[in-house]
């Protein structure tokens, strides 16, 4: 009788023993799971972080390429032009030419001024984005390359986080870019849209267009793509051979 | 939120160091406590817990399951007092068995739930003190749901098994209420030590 008790106590002893030491594995592996899924997460995280600072630091490095390119061909075509115009002007004794030649001078130092102020490192922080937009559109018009035009609806556009306008702005740049380099469009035209914190934009060419499938596969596509997923943004390109190209850019932003 | 739940568990706390001083009292004068055991362990505490696991939960499909499930303990703990166990008789283990093994289900649920599915990762585990007190709950209660569960067959033991078991029963309830009253000093520990929130 009493070894039947003793066995009856060792195994009620033995199965709560039992039943204790799986709940602390439970608990035990439940707090191992968890930290290294946190150790996973940081990781990840760290990696999203170095992308996003290496795409900031590229869209600034590709910016200040694309303003000295710019500058360069404005000192070399515009500037230099006119100053070798301002010479041929005052090298003629004529009174009247004195005068022409100052207009032409002051024409320059206007010149001049631009383009120090678009060199200027601060520029791209201070300047609104609507007024980059039509600025940028001024330059191809300028150029004479096409014809341009820009709406705007909605609020006007002032970005907290200046990491994400530097990249809409290289964004911008590089579709314009990608327009005038392989589109040869007759009009290109820029419609925003800002509903708060949420902005629309649509870069709109009707030049030679390509063909999608083909050229989706690109770095060129693939880089625009991660820039704007970096930035939390969506990117959608459509573009039909020989009708143009439209490229619409979703982001939020805080206001 | 986090201050109601702390409320909560210093009253739990309060809760069972009241019944189990005025339990004590009873046996030093040397009256029977089982009454007071049924009421307020057997069926008091394991309400409160209970009520603790829905406080924690946070789909209100569980929410309301943990709700049923306590309609159901307070009906069988009534039908089990009226036709079973006379609670200032006898300990009612037929209600704590059921009690202990609902807190061990919702408590195994929760861990899971709570901790590997809706939290965010941010924080270590160990540093919240809803942990601690879900692990002590449900380490006590698995170990209490053998020890209670199996007195009909310990009764007839002679005193010294019974004195075990009844030992190795307290120094878990002890566990566990010290675990409840110092969980809130977790965060710290473990959050300092990973360089705080």
């Amino acid at each position: 009788m009493e070894e039947d008790n003793s066995l009856q106590t060792f195994l009620a002893i033995l199965t709560g023993i039992i039943i204790m030491v799986i709940m602390a594995v439970f608990i035990i592996a439940i707090v191992i799971v968890h930290r290294q899924r946190q150790i996973r997460n940081r990781h990840k995280i760290q990696i999203i972080k170095a992308d996003f600072r290496n795409t900031i630091l590229n869209a600034e490095k590709e910016i200040r390429e694309q303003t000295l390119l710019y500058v360069s061909q404005e000192l070399h075509d515009n500037i230099g032009q006119l100053l070798s115009l301002a010479k041929l002007v005052l090298n003629n004794p004529d009174p009247a030419a004195v005068f022409e030649g100052k207009k032409l001078i002051n024409q320059i130092i206007k010149e001049v001024r631009s383009l120090s102020r678009s060199i200027n490192k601060d520029y791209i922080n201070e300047v609104k984005f609507e007024d980059f937009l039509q600025e940028e559109l001024a330059k191809v018009q300028k150029s004479g390359f096409c014809e341009v035009s820009f709406e705007k609806e909605g609020l006007p556009v002032s970005f907290v986080e200046g990491d994400k306008k530097l990249v809409l702005i290289r964004m911008v740049q590089e579709c314009l870019n990608n327009a005038i380099k392989h589109a040869s469009p007759s009009l290109i035209s820029i419609k925003l849209r800002n509903l708060g914190n949420k902005l629309f934009l649509c870069i709109e060419d009707n030049g030679e267009g390509f063909d999608m499938p083909t050229v989706s596969q690109g770095l060129g596509l693939r880089n625009m793509h991660s820039r704007i997923e970096a930035i939390g943004g969506n990117l959608e390109i459509d573009s039909v051979v020989g009708q143009g190209t439209r490229i619409k850019i979703e982001l939020e932003h805080e206001e | 939120m986090q201050g109601k739940a702390h409320l909560f568990i210093f009253f739990i706390v309060l809760y069972a160091f009241s019944f189990e001083l005025y339990a004590y009292f009873l046996v030093e004068q040397g009256y029977k406590n089982v009454l007071i055991y049924n009421l307020f362990f057997v069926f008091g505490e394991t309400l409160l817990i209970l009520f603790y696991i829905k406080f924690l939960v946070e789909t209100e499909k569980t929410k309301r399951i943990i709700l049923y499930f306590i309609i159901l303990f307070s009906l069988w703990a009534v039908i089990n007092s009226i036709y079973f166990q006379s609670p200032d008789i006898l300990f009612q283990h037929y209600t704590h068995l059921l009690g202990s093994l609902g807190v061990v289900v919702f408590s195994c649920t929760l861990m899971y739930r709570i901790f590997m599915v809706d939290r965010a990762d941010e924080i270590p585990l160990l540093g919240i003190p809803h942990f601690w007190n879900i692990a002590a709950i449900l380490l006590f209660y698995s170990g209490s749901f053998i020890y209670f569960g199996s007195l009909n067959i310990t009764w007839a033991l002679d005193s010294y098994y019974l004195t075990i078991l009844a030992s190795l029963n307290r120094v878990f309830a002890a566990s566990l209420y010290l675990l409840l009253g110092f969980s809130y000093y977790s965060p710290l520990i473990f959050l300092q030590k990973s360089g705080g929130r």
